[in-house]
């Protein structure tokens, strides 16, 4: 059996109920912590570690919706499986309409549990590499002087060099040496490249420079 | 069965909710079990041995709330 590349976070306050799917879980090749309330959760948890949030929805005191709320406000995206004792209609919409990947119903079996977590990581380690293109792309356009910036809106906004040339009062071969400048700086290999990488840095075409 | 033995009575739909919670705690024992079982060449022999009364924890829970069930119901249809 694979080691999982991350964790599942179980919160159940049945400690019973948590050690047994804890069992279940860390068998089919998963890291897993366990939590008996949602407040030993919330003190003890980092949202760097890559995983997600095995969640019980009903808890005394922080219940599973609260839980997650509060997660949301602290801006942690960890993807969330829901287990409920009852099917609860209303619950399950107001779970799922806050972005749970899954509610499942107790008592919920290996196969059931293991896809609905399978989703979730795929959910999480998707969310993670789009954050993390996103920080690299940010990096790269901090390296850009505000002249470069300047430019590369103009390009991403279809403007000619000559145009451009002409709207920053310089000439054509300035704007040459400005423009393979943002290509080296931003990585881009072609104008289409460069469109893609400054669309994800927050400078679109909708712009009008 | 009379309405009021339906889970819509609160009573019951909280002992329908506490008997789901020894039953997932026995399922999912099992389960582990049978992967720990799997795995021949990992010695398990500790975790089954609490695996195992685990189940019989649970499965006493589970009998004391169907026990309790059965109580709420009778009363229920004594009720009606």
């Amino acid at each position: 059996m694979s080691l999982q590349q991350g964790t599942v976070f179980i919160v159940d306050d049945d400690p019973d109920v948590c050690r047994a799917v804890g069992r279940l879980v860390r068998g089919a090749g998963y890291e897993v912590r366990e939590y008996n309330s949602a407040r030993d959760f919330l003190v003890a948890h980092e949202s760097e570690p890559p995983g997600c949030l095995l969640l019980d929805l009903s808890m005394p005191e922080v219940d599973g919706l609260q839980l997650q709320q509060s997660l949301a406000a602290a801006g942690c995206h960890r993807p969330i499986v829901f287990l409920s004792a009852n099917g609860d209609v209303h619950n399950t919409v107001r779970a799922m309409k806050a972005g749970a990947v899954n509610f499942l119903t107790k008592p919920v079996d290996r196969d059931e549990l293991i896809g609905a977590l399978t989703e979730a990581f795929a959910i999480d380690a998707a969310g993670r590499a789009k954050w993390e293109t996103r920080h690299t792309i940010a990096g790269r356009m901090a390296t850009l002087t505000p002249r470069e910036r300047q430019v590369l809106e103009k390009v991403v906004a279809g403007r000619l060099n000559k145009q451009i040339a002409a709207e920053l009062g310089t000439v054509e071969k300035t704007i040459k040496v400005h423009r393979s400048r943002v290509m080296q700086k931003l990585r881009a290999g072609s104008l289409i490249q460069l469109i893609e990488i400054a669309n994800l840095g927050g400078v679109s075409a909708t712009h009008d420079a | 069965m009379k309405k009021s033995s339906t889970p819509s009575d609160p009573s019951l739909a909280a002992l329908l909710h506490d008997l789901s919670q020894p039953l997932t705690a026995i399922l999912s024992n099992a389960r582990a079990a049978q992967r720990f079982l799997s795995n021949p060449s990992l010695d398990h022999h500790a975790e089954m041995h609490d695996i195992l009364e685990d189940i019989v924890a649970d499965d006493k829970k589970a009998a004391d709330i169907v026990g309790k069930l059965r109580q709420a119901i009778k009363d229920a249809e004594g009720d009606g």
